[in-house]
């Protein structure tokens, strides 16, 4: 019997630590702050999850102690909301969260409730803890009715106390263009306008994807092939003429100087998911007409990007683009 | 371990149970320190490898030079130009120029006074870049063998006046000694050496600013200025480390080539080159948490206003009302996007705090400027401009492009003019019109409004001048006559503007003046001008928006409701426990 009784202490005692962990977890990760970050707090709920799958494992398979339903259901709900919150990707919003525990949480209570012996192992050990008067239980009852009040307390409080984090400003970072732009008197289609500069060695148009060619050549000394000339000239623009590099860097990747103090912050060149699926014309749009053109949904009013168009010939925003397409060692998106 | 409680399994209950919470306590303790400790924002990179004390010849690295030059061809020409003189399309935009790798001078290195850098040392500038420079850290960019490959080439081909190789050099790493920990006395110590043995001051200036002496240039003939040590994430050599004070005794150790930054070696002993490090360290007050993509403190878009409910609010800087609230750090940009365009502003960040009750705010903005200017048409600028001019520069051919803003064609030669006469310092800051009305994230174009959406900017000039401007667009500006903002407190020291705007935050004009509210959200901007950097109107450093957010006082509840859901709770479970038992005993019996 005092055997029986210390596993269900045990068990206690266990559960109760998995409470108490998860409680201020759900607190950090639902407000967002406290005081880890974000990534710290995901390493330290897998990290405790593992922790808990391995001792379980250890407590089952090593010392023969099969896991009292006690434990398994909060594990399993601490298994659960722990993969929902950070293995599913884009993360799912809390309603949706919510409901998913909601439906866990009465899945894990129907398997410990379903057959009468099933529900005697769950409940036995409260039962114990909250009735017995001998030592072990007396220690955790003391514990549970501090901890599990204090806690609820506490995240009452936290609940309650008014945060002014930054408001969730939704942006879209590249709208649709329109149909077409005037610009420097002449009207240019964006669907069928084409950069005059994309120009291999027999002078006629290069076709998306041959100037792969060109990548990594030296525009600068020796024999310059046509194409590079007008990459260096167009670098010369991003450089010297433009500045674009003060905030676009001088990896296009955003991290100009100016950078840190732009919110939005620059676009990164460097990236994948910009430039490169993005049509030549869409960027020469963005680059010819700047941030005041923006559609709402794109916020054109906090958008530091000049409307190069007061600043550039046409010819130079053409070739600033072929020079940013070298550069990244991207190409840019076609309709073909 | 496993075995011996196998052994013992009978009494594993209890002792199983402290084990089992033991573990879980340390496993989450060491989970969450290895977790903090990747995320510590103090050191984002890993410490350098230095090169042990000693004399040597200079390393040779036996990285591939042809392959380095195909690097330096994609990244790096178009700064240092493709001779490496320093002299790439960037060269006339930037006050600190990209460095001319000919002459083999480098600032950043352990070895001594004119000396050739080691091999770690450049690798490590490639690595970590030159923060407070447009230099990028390239560590996260190119890979370790492309930047052993690019150094190699730079010394090999484009260091031209001496060789890594010659017989007669030799470089004399210099030794870190027994670092002395930070103390007050150790500051103290440092102190006395920054002010008179050292005499530091003469540049960097009483308090660290930078706001000595500022007529030096350098070995290429471009004026220098002392460093700001009050923001050591923008000293050239911290190596995305600024507050570690190694940098600091290396850099005064070994001075800075091609600049007015003599070494220290001879002068000062180790321990007292620690002191001036530890000394420099402790002139940033705020040791602010870096955001690692920038290497900058990191910027929050909420400036928190605290609510002051008994004596009134503050009209000095140094009342200490301000403690309540942390200075905000608020990062500032050249205004490079409508003519004229500018861009070297020498103003790169605010602090900003504010405090508010029922009938006003007011907002107190520090930032750094080394000079106190005053408007003067046929004054001299101390800042000179001559620097920015391409005449320094034949080798970037630039007649083909187009002239700044006129879309005429012609060399750059005056993209930067030289200021004529000097300005007034200024600040101002920005509120949207009628911003309660604006749907939500809707704002006006944040350089001085647009025409459907007007501005509300308070601009404050360091002769006293104090307006109320309404703005819908550059160039629209229009000063209201009347205004009702005031500023209580001005004050320029030792290399620092400390300002105090102050206004109702209800005002009569409720169309043009923007109201303020506690508790939500509004939208701001700011604006500086350094006068004698030839700042003036639309040449200026400016903000993207940021909210004022007049914190609410935290209501009462707060304090009383938790207290009483704790006793709530208690007294359930007291009720559940009685429950147990009454339950057992009218079961007794039927369990046996």
């Amino acid at each position: 019997m005092s055997k029986y009784i210390n596993k269900a202490v045990f068990a206690q005692v266990l559960a109760l630590i998995l409470v108490i962990l998860a409680v201020p977890m759900m607190a950090w990760a639902g407000g967002g702050g406290g005081p880890f970050s974000a990534g710290t707090f995901s390493a330290i709920q897998v990290g405790l999850v593992l922790f808990a799958v391995i001792s379980a494992w250890l407590l089952k398979g090593k010392m023969g102690l099969p896991m009292p339903k006690l434990i398994q259901a909060p594990l399993l709900w601490v298994i659960c909301y722990v993969g929902f919150r950070i293995i599913l990707t884009p993360p799912i919003p809390f309603s949706l969260l919510a409901m998913y525990m909601g439906v866990c949480t009465v899945a894990i209570f129907l398997y410990c409730s379903l057959t009468t012996p099933s529900w005697e192992e769950f409940s036995h050990p409260i039962a114990v803890m909250l009735r017995e008067d001998h030592g072990t239980a007396k220690l955790s009852r003391y514990a549970t009715f501090l901890i599990v009040p204090g806690l609820i307390a506490f995240q009452t409080y936290s609940q309650m106390l008014p945060s002014f984090g930054e408001p969730i400003e939704l942006r879209t970072v590249h709208p649709a263009p329109p149909a077409s732009i005037n610009l420097h008197k002449k009207t240019y289609n964006l669907q069928t306008a084409e950069n005059p500069f994309r120009v291999g060695e027999d002078g006629n148009y290069l076709k998306v994807g041959d100037e792969a060619q060109y990548f990594g050549g030296n525009a600068w000394t020796g024999d310059v092939p046509k194409f590079l000339q007008q990459v260096q000239q167009g670098g010369t623009v991003f450089f010297g003429t433009a500045g674009c590099f003060f905030c676009h860097g001088d990896n296009l990747d955003g991290k100009g100087p100016f950078s840190f103090a732009f919110n939005p912050i620059p676009a990164n060149f460097a990236d994948p998911g910009t430039i490169s699926q993005l049509q030549e014309t869409f960027v020469f749009w963005r680059v010819a007409k700047g941030g005041p053109d923006l559609s709402r949904e794109a916020f054109p009013w906090a958008s530091a990007m000049p409307p190069w168009e007061k600043h550039l010939t046409t010819n130079e925003i053409w070739k600033v683009i072929i020079f940013e397409y070298w550069h990244t060692g991207f190409f840019p998106r076609t309709w073909g | 371990m496993i075995d011996k409680i196998g052994q013992k399994r009978a009494g594993i209950g209890l002792k199983g149970a402290i084990f089992g919470l033991g573990a879980v306590v340390t496993a989450a303790f060491v989970i969450g320190t290895a977790g903090l400790a990747s995320a510590q924002v103090f050191s984002v990179a890993p410490a350098p490898k230095e090169p042990s004390p000693g004399t040597y010849k200079p390393g040779t690295l036996a990285g591939s030079v042809d392959a380095g030059k195909g690097v330096y061809f994609r990244k790096c020409v178009w700064c240092h130009g493709p001779d490496g003189a320093g002299d790439g399309p960037s060269a006339i935009r930037l006050a600190t120029k990209p460095r001319n790798f000919n002459q083999g001078t480098f600032k950043i290195r352990h070895t001594g006074s004119g000396e050739l850098p080691t091999d770690e040392d450049l690798f490590n500038t490639v690595t970590h870049g030159l923060p407070g420079s447009v230099m990028p850290a390239w560590g996260s960019i190119l890979t370790e063998q492309e930047r052993i490959d690019v150094v190699t080439f730079i010394k090999k081909e484009l260091v031209k006046d001496r060789e890594f190789d010659d017989p007669d050099e030799e470089i004399t790493v210099i030794s870190y000694g027994t670092q002395i920990p930070s103390s007050p006395e150790s500051i103290e110590q440092g102190r006395d050496i920054f002010m008179n043995k050292a005499k530091c001051v003469e540049c960097h200036g009483v308090e660290g600013r930078g706001n000595g002496n500022l007529s030096q240039r350098g070995d290429w003939g471009f004026p220098i200025f002392p460093a700001n040590l009050q923001k050591p994430w923008n000293l050239r050599g911290n190596r995305r480390d600024p507050y570690n004070p190694r940098n600091i005794f290396r850099e005064v150790s070994t001075g800075l080539n091609g600049t007015p930054m003599p070494s220290f070696a001879e002068e000062l002993s180790e321990e007292e080159r620690w002191h001036v490090a530890n000394f420099v360290m402790s002139l940033t007050t705020v040791k602010r948490p870096l955001d690692p993509e920038t290497s900058k403190p990191a910027i929050g878009f909420v400036i928190k206003s605290r609510y002051v409910e008994e004596g009134g609010l503050p009209s000095d800087a140094s009342d200490e009302k301000w403690a309540v609230v942390p200075p905000q750090y608020v990062g500032l940009a050249s205004q490079i996007i409508q003519p004229p365009r500018h861009f070297l502003r020498t103003i790169d960040d605010i602090r900003v705090r504010s405090l508010y009750n029922d009938a006003e705010v007011v907002i107190l903005l520090e930032w750094d400027d080394r000079t106190e200017s005053m408007r003067d048409e046929s004054g001299e600028a101390k800042y000179d401009y001559k620097r920015l001019s391409s005449i320094a520069f034949p080798a970037i051919n630039t007649d083909q492009y187009t002239h700044e803003n006129d879309n005429k064609r012609g060399p750059l030669k005056d993209v930067n003019p030289e200021p004529v006469g000097v300005y007034n310092d200024g600040i101002a800051i920005q509120f949207a019109q009628k911003w309660q009305e604006l749907s939500s994230p809707q704002k006006p174009y944040f350089i001085h409004g647009d025409k459907k959406n007007g501005v509300d900017i308070w601009k404050w000039q360091s002769d006293g001048t104090i307006e109320e401007i309404e703005g819908h667009g550059m160039g629209t500006l229009e000063t209201r006559a009347d205004t009702n903002v005031k500023v209580p407190f001005a004050k320029w020291n030792n290399g620092r503007w400390q300002v105090i705007i102050k206004r109702a935050m209800l005002t009569e004009d409720k169309e043009k003046s923007a109201q303020l509210e506690s508790g939500q959200n509004i939208p701001m901007t700011f604006f500086a001008w350094d006068g004698d950097a030839g700042e003036v109107d639309g040449r200026m450093a400016l903000s993207t928006f940021y909210y004022l957010m007049m914190e609410p006082p935290i209501p009462n509840t707060v304090y009383i409701v938790p207290p009483i859901v704790f006793f709530v709770l208690i007294g359930l479970l007291f009720w559940a426990r009685a429950a147990a038992i009454q339950y057992k005993k009218d079961h007794e019996g039927e369990e046996g």
